[in-house]
């Protein structure tokens, strides 16, 4: 029992590390919150199904698709709507409600073409229990944990192995001072979209094989990466793992102990706790409105 | 003409919830997305009291507004600590949590099923039962709420929040007290929250989880974008026109199934519109109101 209880927080722990990772690339390079980023999970998700079920294309080219489909939504925000707001120079928080509004324009069309009930992607095969180590896992879940280990060696090798990887920091550390120095940060930021976008499409389409899924699941699942990006500190891509854990781990320690329905509200709690104590998560800094 | 008034109630009810919320999410910038959460404190607790110890409404408003103080005191020590997207983000969470307690604590909310069957206000012999005598009812509350906020708004109270909005660290620095402005005007804001959720309770006599949702947030949130971040007439323009919107889209023949998503989409347009221009409000983009400084952009 609690081999298959540790076998179920490994697998939500890889699930909310590719959806934490996936932002953690568009919020490392903007320093906003790009609530579109739900959309993105939602689209590739339901991108899957349109090609699968409505279509009947196969599994293994409707993804590649989907995840195209994904990251063309974002390129699209972004030249067209980020990337104006970004010259304006508008406030930190503007970004935020466009990207609400985006949000709920995106939602709202997949909800009146798809419908509201929940949809879930036949994976056929896929979906047979293999049994390890006495806990029982589905393919699609050992496919979710393999999908995480290669994000986070990804993820390392990208930004630290990489020129690119050094444009990133040096953009997340400082964007004007970047322009200055003829590196284009709206190119990184671009980039670091395309990529977090592709990401969270996998996201989306992982927790769309693993279990069923409405429009706004995009949202809930974003909101379980921001939670684990907050807790693992914002600071950088390793403590997301920590953070994915802590909450994969109280999630499923709530569903054992308490009950399933309580499992939002343990989640929220342990945020704000964090939020409050620990801004900066594990990385242990302050959070400021100016750093001097 | 039934049809009519409950048209205006909503428009009433809705006025309220925005107006407050402009409050702290649009004159102080804090934006919140738990203005759905206390809202539904305030329609529980006037539909557990008054069904279960029949108190009447004028005792049951109080105590849920105490209640929502209780509970936005507590929240505002945690959230005023955190800033701009950390703070939304942190009520969110707020707002699931009380969502997870409407949703889950059968014995005292009866969680999904709702309560039923919550009396109608009765005052000095009057029931306001009938839809005329209830609007008239929560016109008044309207009205006394507009007062009071638009009296905030333009006190010095008002001004410093305006003055934290625009610029923290200056308004810090000419020795505003930032944290307890912040904490006054999310708890007022929290409160105020609580009348239309105890109307309403009264009103539709039947209450469940799905209408204090996070979606419902958002919504009263949109009112306050669209009608101008510390705008109050522009909050109560937004608020008609958000709840008259359907009613619109199904005069010109649009099923219901649809028109609950069009009407999302149409106000998900215009906040991207509004914030995508830097705008304060719909009344700023179509140039309505000519207002003197653009909220949105940066002053620096």
């Amino acid at each position: 029992m609690y081999v298959q209880l540790l076998a179920n927080t490994l697998v939500g722990t890889a699930l909310y590390f590719t959806v934490a990772a996936s932002f953690y690339l568009v919020f490392t390079s903007t320093k906003s919150f790009y609530l579109t980023h739900a959309a993105v999970i939602s689209v590739g998700a339901y991108f899957t199904f349109l090609l699968t079920e409505r279509l009947n294309l196969s599994l293994q080219l409707s993804v590649p698709l989907a995840i195209l489909a994904a990251l063309l939504l974002a390129l699209f925000f972004e030249l067209f709507i980020y990337r104006r707001m970004r010259a304006k120079k508008v406030l930190p928080l503007t970004y935020l409600l466009a990207s609400l509004g985006l949000y709920i324009i995106v939602v709202n069309c997949i909800s009146l073409y798809f419908g509201d009930d929940g949809k879930i992607l036949k994976s056929g095969p896929v979906l047979v229990a293999n049994k390890i180590l006495g806990a029982y896992l589905t393919t699609v879940q050992i496919i979710m944990i393999l999908t995480a280990v290669i994000v986070f060696v990804g993820l390392h090798i990208l930004i630290h192995h990489t020129p690119f990887g050094t444009l990133i920091r040096a953009v997340s550390t400082n964007p004007t001072l970047c322009d200055i120095y003829g590196i284009s940060s709206d190119r990184v930021i671009s980039w670091c979209l395309i990529i977090g976008s592709a990401l969270g499409a996998i996201g989306g389409i992982l927790y769309g094989l693993n279990t069923n899924f409405i429009p706004r699941s995009g949202f809930d699942l974003l909101l379980y990466g921001i939670v684990a990006m907050i807790i693992g500190g914002v600071g950088g891509y390793r403590g997301l793992v920590f953070g994915s854990l802590l909450l994969s781990g109280a999630q499923q320690l709530t569903t054992f102990f308490i009950d399933k329905m309580w499992m939002d509200a343990v989640v929220y709690l342990i945020l704000i706790v964090f939020l409050v104590w620990r801004p900066r998560g594990f990385s242990g800094l302050q959070l400021r409105k100016v750093e001097i | 003409l039934s049809y009519i008034l409950h048209i205006l109630i909503l428009i009433c009810l809705y006025t309220i919830l925005a107006q407050s919320l402009n409050l702290s999410s649009g004159l102080t910038g804090m934006v919140s997305l738990t203005h759905a959460g206390f809202y539904g404190i305030g329609a529980y607790t006037t539909a557990i009291l008054s069904q279960q110890l029949h108190w009447p409404f004028w005792i049951n408003l109080p105590i849920a507004m105490l209640i929502c103080l209780a509970l936005s005191w507590l929240i505002s020590l945690i959230s005023v600590r955190t800033i701009d997207e950390y703070f939304m983000i942190c009520t969110v969470g707020v707002q699931a949590i009380i969502f997870a307690v409407m949703n889950n604590w059968m014995k005292l909310t009866k969680g999904p099923l709702g309560i039923s069957d919550i009396p109608s206000i009765s005052f000095f012999g009057v029931n306001t039962g009938n839809r005329l005598a209830f609007l008239i009812l929560s016109m008044t509350f309207m009205l006394f709420v507009w007062w009071v906020l638009q009296n905030l708004f333009d006190s010095a109270f008002g001004k410093t929040l305006r003055a934290i909005n625009e610029d923290e660290i200056y308004a810090r620095s000419i020795g505003k007290n930032i944290y307890r402005s912040k904490f006054n005007a999310f708890t007022i804001s929290a409160v105020i929250a609580a009348i239309p959720g105890a109307l309403y309770a009264h009103y539709v006599s039947f209450i469940d989880p799905t209408s204090f949702t996070v979606e419902e947030s958002i919504f009263v949130l949109s009112i306050v974008i669209l009608g101008g971040m510390g705008n109050l007439m522009g909050s109560f323009l937004a608020a008609a026109f958000m709840v008259l919107l359907p009613e619109i889209l199904r005069f010109i023949g649009m099923p219901s199934s649809v028109a609950a998503n069009v009407r999302q989409i149409v106000y998900g347009l215009f906040i991207v519109l509004i914030t995508m221009t830097g705008k304060n409000g719909l009344g700023d983009l179509i140039k309505i109101v000519d207002s003197d400084s653009v909220r949105f952009s940066s002053r620096r």
